[in-house]
């Protein structure tokens, strides 16, 4: 985890939504772990008529002016990686 | 009350013959060490007052007193000293999931299904480690939304007929 480029720092939650590993800005941070788990449950169904092959996702970016958050599941566990961006987007995309 | 009173006094018949009853002891101080033999404080009292005041006497007094105090009081945290060893917990928790999956299939309770927009991918490493999202793409999602933003709000609905209609009642 810790050879990621750019990180700002990296929280790993368990399907209950309790941090098991946690660093750098995301240190402890279960508000965020919250925020991230509820917006990954928030529905079990892809729009069929984009995704008609009925795939899930391998990542979730959300991406702010100047950081993002890169998530993914893997074992059961959702990794959320911090990174800072240098880019200058005025704008929030998720 | 009874449970807690019964283990001061002298077993009564039915607790001995095995059978639980409301005078049974909750806690059987089976593990106890010292001999389980009850004397009556009465009967104590009798036999000190009788007996010379010898050393031994003395010696077995004291004895005594020890054993009684062992005997009444039940000493919990001996009675469970039985440390779990890891395989131990290990097979509990076999054991127990084994009998959850039991109990969820015969109460027909629906297994706690993965919701989620994300599969489960073997190396998270590798779609971390990946640079975010391109400048590009970002402007291309901000435009196409921003058209869609703009499109929806453009929704109107137009008036064609009356909204009432009036059917020819005679």
């Amino acid at each position: 985890m810790e050879r990621i480029p750019d990180q700002l720092g990296h929280l790993v939650i368990n399907e209950d939504g309790a941090v098991l590993m946690s660093s750098g800005d995301l240190e402890n941070d279960e508000k965020t772990a919250d925020i991230i788990l509820n917006l990954l449950n928030l529905t079990d169904e892809i729009d069929p008529v984009a995704f008609p092959s009925g795939d899930k996702f391998k990542k979730l970016s959300i991406t702010y002016s100047d950081h993002c958050y890169i998530i993914c599941l893997s074992n059961r566990k959702v990794h959320v990686v911090k990174k800072a961006l240098n880019n200058e987007w005025p704008s929030v995309l998720v | 009350m009874g449970c807690c009173y019964s283990y001061f006094c002298d077993q009564d018949s039915s607790s001995q013959n095995g059978e639980p009853s409301e005078r049974t002891p909750l806690v059987n101080p089976v593990s106890n060490s010292i001999n389980n033999h009850q004397i009556n404080c009465d009967d104590y009292l009798i036999r000190n007052a009788n007996s010379l005041p010898k050393k031994t006497d003395e010696q077995s007094a004291l004895n005594r007193i020890l054993q009684e105090t062992a005997t009444d009081v039940i000493d919990i945290a001996a009675l469970d000293s039985h440390n779990l060893q890891q395989h131990e917990y290990l097979d509990r928790m076999k054991q127990y999931s084994l009998k959850l999956q039991q109990a969820c299939a015969a109460n027909k309770l629906p297994q706690k299904n993965n919701k989620s927009i994300l599969q489960d991918i073997p190396q998270p490493e590798k779609v971390l480690m990946t640079a975010p999202l391109s400048s590009s793409d970002i402007s291309l999602i901000s435009s196409i939304v921003n058209k869609a933003t703009t499109a929806i709000s453009d929704i109107k609905i137009e008036h064609k007929e009356e909204l009432v209609a009036s059917f020819q009642i005679p």
